[in-house]
């Protein structure tokens, strides 16, 4: 314990030299500028940065690196909120309350309440690693091919039960996202599947057009059509947009953002699970643990904390098993290795004893980074929060034209702006026929994990593992609570708010 | 506060019903003459949703679905609401032609500065912003970041004529 606390002091301090020092906030601006565009993301900076922080120190590279990634998927709260664009599909939960709350002027109150929650998840998560380790490293052990697809399946079904008015439209929804992640060429059957002989569809459908297709289109021209800004009036908007606000939220539901850091970071450390899995997995303690949940969907700050929370805990517990086992937990991690391998370190069980300092200097990083750019965001966010209020005659082209750059970043083809406008269309029809569009999404994202996941079960074990495992007992019996739980939910709901007539579609 | 009513069947949910439950059966038969391994997964996930489907239609026809209003607009709320729609369906396909013809680089900035010019009728605001974009999509991701951008139908017949 002493080595560790040694190793945690030592890394901190590596931070503070200047050079470091000044490669971290390079990368923390750099890593802004990625979150905040729709369609850049973490992934896309770690490959840009990637020749450059070759070059140099093992110290300073990660700064480097790290303090970029770290920022990326809190500066991507900035569209979700106040133009209702997820640039990533980490930010699809903080969009279904964040967005709302913006629409009622309280954007400023929405992003800094994100910005805190972000800082105490990954400060929980630091001190929880540190005091933890040992403990942890036994639970991530634990965690096989089975576990994988038993915890990714109950994000899923927490995604799909608690978003929207019915649970079936939820469920189907979530099949329907499964089945297009099943599009392109399958590894394990070595087989193009529904790619239609299309050579764009070979390599899978791109998630960035489709999430942008999805979500912020049909926003944009929901905007357009009503001719007004994103928020109502200046008065609310100024009145209820502070700081302030935000930290006495977090600080209201300390408690909540906690048990979301404690969920992300476990979360992180399980490899492959990554950042959109971890978010659902909070928002959906959030809304279960809720004494009253109606509000969540419409502009409820608690789904803006617990899924910010958990996300920023998920990247420092995201270090671990790539560092400690050489797995790495993420694409991201995977080029956050390939840089760690180039400049001498060698990730892998020996590096929590040899490279300890440098091993917690990737852990501090990220808290620190998270800590600069929350106070640099609340600085700049009375500015930002006025795009709230530009007349959607402007606004609503200028979003159209950054959508359509970030979906051509998917894979530089035409194909991407295609998938965009089909995707458009297919999230503005869902949007006024009230079918949840959160599940299309995570299932996109999840397939693959699933399928993937299955498959290996299939091979090495036999269905008596569903009741021999006691991890996998756990979740199973999670995954059926919640559903039921969910569908009790709705229905008490529907029966308090159901307007008796029969009303014509709009 | 949004409403939630009973929706008669054959609304527009009812209908996207319908189209999951086909988008599911499309599975299952385009999938019948892959490898066993390739479909076992997604014919599972298909065989689910079109069960799902086929529940929320019988429900649909027999109770009708409880629909939240939410999302769409209020009575009255927008005015030629169908013209509209079809009015910017079509300056969204011309962004996307545009793109494929002339490219990226020119597309965006001419899109933006006709659709600004001519909706908000603030022609400055529309020059800055088709800069702005051009700067954004040229300079920064094409010159510094060296990103490249799907080249267009126009530049590809000026390459293969030996213009550019």
């Amino acid at each position: 314990m002493i080595d560790v606390l040694q190793g945690a002091a030592s890394g901190l301090g590596n931070l503070f030299i200047w050079q470091t020092f000044l490669f971290m906030m390079a990368g923390i601006l750099i890593g802004m500028f990625f979150g905040l565009v729709p369609g850049l993301n973490g992934l896309i900076g770690m490959a840009l940065l990637l020749p450059l922080a070759i070059t140099m120190s093992p110290e300073n590279a990660v700064a480097f690196l790290l303090g970029m990634y770290a920022v990326t998927t809190q500066t991507d709260a900035i569209p979700a909120v106040l133009i209702g664009v997820p640039g990533t599909s980490a930010a699809q939960a903080t969009y279904l309350d964040g967005y709302p709350m913006a629409r009622r002027g309280e954007a400023g109150r929405a992003l800094s309440a994100s910005y805190f929650a972000s800082v105490v998840g990954t400060l929980i998560a630091a001190v929880g690693i540190i005091l933890f380790l040992p403990l942890l490293k036994n639970i991530v052990d634990s965690f096989a091919a089975p576990e994988n697809f038993a915890i990714s399946l109950f994000g899923l079904v927490l995604a799909a039960s608690l978003v929207g008015t019915s649970v079936l439209r939820g469920l189907m929804v979530a099949g329907m996202g499964l089945l297009l992640a099943t599009v392109g060429y399958a590894d394990h059957a070595r087989e193009d599947r529904f790619t239609l002989d299309i050579i764009y569809l070979q390599s899978g459908i791109p998630v960035i057009p489709i999430a942008l297709g999805l979500f912020a289109l049909p926003e944009v021209l929901d905007l357009l059509l009503k001719r007004t800004s994103i928020a109502g009036s200046t008065d609310t908007l100024l009145r209820k947009g502070g700081a302030a606000a935000g930290l006495a939220d977090v600080l209201k539901h300390r408690w909540l953002a906690v048990r979301t850091a404690v969920i992300g970071c476990v979360s992180g450390m399980i490899p492959g699970l990554g950042g959109a899995v971890a978010e659902w997995l909070c928002y959906g303690h959030a809304v279960q643990s809720a004494k009253d949940s109606s509000q969540f969907g419409k502009g409820d700050v608690r789904g803006v904390i617990a899924p910010e929370c958990g996300v920023a805990a998920q990247k420092p517990g995201a270090l671990i098993p790539t560092l400690a086992m050489g797995i790495p937990g993420n694409a991201s991690m995977a080029v956050m290795m390939g840089a760690l391998f180039i400049v001498g370190i060698r990730p892998g069980p020996t590096m929590l004893n040899e490279n300890l300092p440098l091993t917690f200097q990737m852990i501090w990083t990220v808290v620190l980074a998270n800590l600069i750019v929350a106070v640099l965001c609340l600085w700049v966010q009375r500015y930002l929060i006025r795009i709230c209020l530009v007349r959607a005659e402007i606004v609503a082209p200028t979003i159209v034209c950054f959508m359509l750059t970030g979906a051509m970043l998917a894979t530089y083809s035409m194909g991407d702006v295609v998938l965009f406008a089909v995707f458009g269309i297919v999230g503005y029809v869902f949007k006024h026929t009230d079918w949840p569009r959160v599940p299309l999404i995570l299932a996109f994202v999840l397939g693959p994990l699933l399928e993937n996941n299955l498959w290996i079960t299939s091979l090495r074990y036999d269905v008596s593992i569903m009741w021999e495992r006691p991890i996998l007992i756990f979740v199973e019996i999670m995954t059926v609570l919640v559903l039921a739980n969910s569908v009790r939910m709705r229905l008490r709901t529907r029966k308090d708010r159901l307007q008796p007539i029969t009303a014509p579609d709009e | 506060m949004a409403i939630v009513r009973r929706e008669t069947p054959r609304s527009g949910t009812w209908w996207v019903g319908i189209a999951v439950g086909v988008l599911s059966a499309l599975v299952l038969y385009v999938g019948r003459d892959y490898r066993p391994k390739a479909v076992q997964f997604p014919n599972a996930i298909a065989i689910t949703t079109l069960i799902l489907a086929v529940v929320h239609t019988i429900i649909g026809v027999l109770r009708g679905l409880v629909v939240d209003t939410e999302g769409g607009f209020e009575q009255g709320e927008v005015a030629n609401l169908g013209r509209r729609r079809a009015v910017y369906a079509l300056w969204g396909l011309g962004a996307v032609l545009g793109i494929w013809i002339v490219g990226v680089h020119t597309a965006l900035p001419v899109f933006l500065f006709l659709v600004i010019g001519f909706e908000a009728r603030n022609w400055i605001m529309a020059t800055c912003l088709a800069i702005a974009i051009w700067a954004f999509t040229y300079v920064l991701l094409s010159q510094v970041l060296h990103i490249l951008l799907p080249a267009s139908l126009l530049t590809r017949w000026l390459i293969a004529n030996g213009y550019y």
